[in-house]
């Protein structure tokens, strides 16, 4: 009698382990991961600038010329940047207009047009995979065209750059 | 008389082994949001093949498992910084592995009481999405921290 009140009290004991062992529970971890990056800015550095034009010659400011447009850029480290321009086709004075095209483009992580990557300035996208670097400089060039009865006076137009994160 | 019973009791504990293995969890793939913007939300999908979250789990065929998240509130960043993190009601989608199973979207929030049922799939697949919200001033640098998966068969 004995025998069998203990061999009852293991079958309720193994009943109830294995009860449990169908509840059976595990865990996996993952990693959420994010990386902020530093703020994106950009600053006019450098106007384009002509100089002094003559009626009926074309004049070129190549991205290497003291005339060059320059635009600075500081961003985060190791990130690329996408780069999208809004260009004039004329320049004005008053009602008059000069002709403007033939835009040239090249950008550096250095603050000198030397070396520089090339690229063509358009309102199409630009990017620059830049892994070194929290700072990029943009300079800009282009080729006005005044007609042989230009007339006389400064004329200004605006070139806008953006750029955003890719 | 007593050797006997010994003998019984241990036979009557051996089912307990195998039957503890019966489900396994692995974490394969990190959520992953990748470069973010200061001042602007950024979203990944369960779907999204690349950035989105996966774990991996087996459990019997016919048995139901309960799904249960441990999910962070932010992301822990350079100098203590915290980036604030939230998870939709569909962020998270489970499919299994066995033919012509549909992935089914399900609440990863805790006391979402999920349950799925095998069927005839031996393993499934549950993805995770979220989003995370930068400050105006978030401190830029990597932020990451732990999601928990835990999955019970009933």
């Amino acid at each position: 009698m004995r025998s069998a009140t203990v061999l009852s009290a293991a079958l309720a004991v193994g009943l109830s382990l294995g009860a449990g062992a169908l509840q059976a529970q595990t865990s996996a971890n993952i990693n959420a991961t994010a990386t902020v990056l530093a703020a994106l800015t950009v600053t006019g550095a450098s106007d384009l600038q002509f100089g002094n034009v003559t009626p009926g010659v074309n004049k070129t400011v190549a991205i290497a010329d003291a005339g060059a447009g320059r635009f600075d850029i500081t961003k985060a480290a190791s990130s690329g940047v996408a780069l999208s321009f809004t260009l004039p086709a004329n320049l004005s004075s008053g009602a008059n207009t000069l002709p403007i095209g033939s835009w040239t483009g090249g950008w550096n992580t250095s603050a000198t047009p030397a070396g520089a990557t090339s690229f063509t300035p358009s309102a199409s996208a630009t990017n620059t995979t830049v892994t070194a670097g929290t700072a990029i400089s943009v300079y800009v060039g282009a080729t006005v065209s005044p007609a042989a009865a230009q007339a006389a006076g400064a004329y200004t137009g605006v070139v806008t750059m953006s750029a955003v994160y890719y | 008389m007593r050797i006997w019973t010994l003998v019984a009791c241990g036979a009557l504990l051996g089912p307990v082994g195998p039957a503890a293995a019966q489900v396994s969890v692995a974490g394969i793939r990190d959520l992953a949001f990748g470069p973010v913007i200061i001042g602007i939300p950024s979203t990944v999908a369960p779907s999204d093949a690349v950035r989105s979250g996966q774990y991996r789990f087996t459990a019997p065929a016919g048995s139901r498992v309960r799904i249960d998240f441990d999910l962070p509130s932010q992301l822990n960043g350079p100098a203590s910084a915290k980036l604030p993190i939230k998870f939709g009601k569909t962020d998270a989608v489970i499919v299994g592995n066995a033919p012509g199973s549909v992935p089914t979207a399900l609440d990863p929030n805790p006391k979402a009481n999920l349950k799925f049922d095998m069927g005839t799939s031996t393993a499934a697949n549950i993805f995770l999405g979220g989003t995370v919200t930068p400050a105006g001033n978030q401190a830029p640098g990597s932020y990451v921290a732990t999601v928990v998966l835990t999955v019970t068969i009933q």
